[in-house]
């Protein structure tokens, strides 16, 4: 069993207004494949009623930094009283849609996924030692890395969602 | 090496059956593995015991065991709202305690960590002086806590608890 430390805990950004869903989806994506992340869908959920949708999605992508420790970014989507509507902008008609968006973002860094540093107890024991006193510095400087990551991609979610207008 | 019990006492009226199923539902859903391992019921008395159990890693392992005493126990009908309900009135003692488990065995009880002495020392020194923090500061609070929500849990589910803090 790995061990999974949260070093970004949940946080999240919302917002009300216009948007337009498959925009934002893109910019995750893009940023994912920018920064070398593999895609997990965890979980697809849309409900349709007869004016407005309802869009969860969870995804967990992941990163392989060396051969002992991982990233992984669990990211849940949720979109809520979204509604089709046509803005007008400059004399042109663009089709956009309208309604609430959470985005939240956890950072974990999962050490050891393949399980080789547990088969044995003196193994176990001196990967231990090795992390706390040795690779103390190393370790420090990757959960600095992973927090940085995080955070791009949430300047990225909210350079989008045009929340950063001042 | 316990690291916390509580203890929830109650006389009077209650669901049994729903309380027993909010305690389980409570501890699996938070990924604990429910293991019951004692259910004795000649009325007017009841006894349940549950040994859960949580790996957070493959060294560590949270165990929070709760015992159920029932004293007294007789079904009496309750009408709540406009419906007849069946009920249980008696007296009730919950016993929490909280544990933790280090270097624990595998799914096939294979226990390496006590082969031979000196693995058995090696495990004292660990504990003792390189994941003495680790354990202190995150295991055993995580499941401290863990047995305190639950105990605060039973207390809102027999109505023990204030609409609003005491403040």
């Amino acid at each position: 069993m790995s061990e999974k430390q949260i070093i970004s805990p949940e946080s999240s950004i919302s917002y009300e207004g216009f948007f337009e869903p498959k925009q934002l989806f893109r910019v995750i994506e893009k940023w994912l494949k920018e920064n070398h992340y593999d895609q997990v869908e965890k979980e697809a959920f849309e409900k349709a009623t007869d004016a407005k949708r309802f869009v969860k999605y969870s995804l967990e992508p992941f990163k392989k930094i060396n051969d002992y420790a991982k990233f992984i970014i669990k990211l849940k989507i949720t979109l809520s009283d979204v509604e089709d509507v046509i803005v007008e902008y400059e004399d042109n008609k663009i089709p956009m849609s309208k309604g609430k968006v959470k985005v939240s973002l956890t950072g974990v860094l999962e050490t050891d996924y393949e399980n080789k540093w547990e088969a044995k107890p003196v193994y176990f024991f001196l990967i231990t030692v090795f992390n706390k006193f040795i690779f103390k510095t190393e370790m420090a400087y990757v959960k600095s890395r992973l927090k940085d990551e995080i955070n791009s991609l949430k300047f990225e979610i909210k350079s989008f969602l045009n929340l950063y207008r001042f | 090496m316990g690291v916390g019990s509580f203890r929830v006492k109650y006389s009077g009226i209650f669901d049994l059956d729903g309380l027993v199923s909010s305690i389980t539902g409570w501890l699996s859903s938070h990924a604990y593995t429910v293991k019951e391992t004692k259910y004795k019921h000649k009325i007017p008395k009841i006894e349940i015991s549950w040994s859960c159990s949580r790996k957070v890693t493959h060294y560590v392992k949270q165990i929070i065991e709760v015992k159920l005493y029932g004293e007294n126990l007789q079904k009496v009908e309750v009408i709540k709202g406009k419906e007849k309900k069946l009920m249980d009135k008696g007296r009730l003692i919950i016993n929490i305690s909280a544990d933790l488990e280090t270097g624990y065995a595998d799914y096939l009880d294979r226990d390496h960590w006590s082969k031979t002495t000196f693995l058995m020392k090696l495990k004292d020194f660990f504990n003792k002086w390189i994941y003495k923090m680790d354990l202190g500061l995150i295991y055993e609070d995580e499941v401290y806590y863990d047995g305190l929500h639950l105990s605060n849990f039973i207390k809102t589910k027999l109505n023990m608890t204030l609409d609003q803090g005491e403040f």
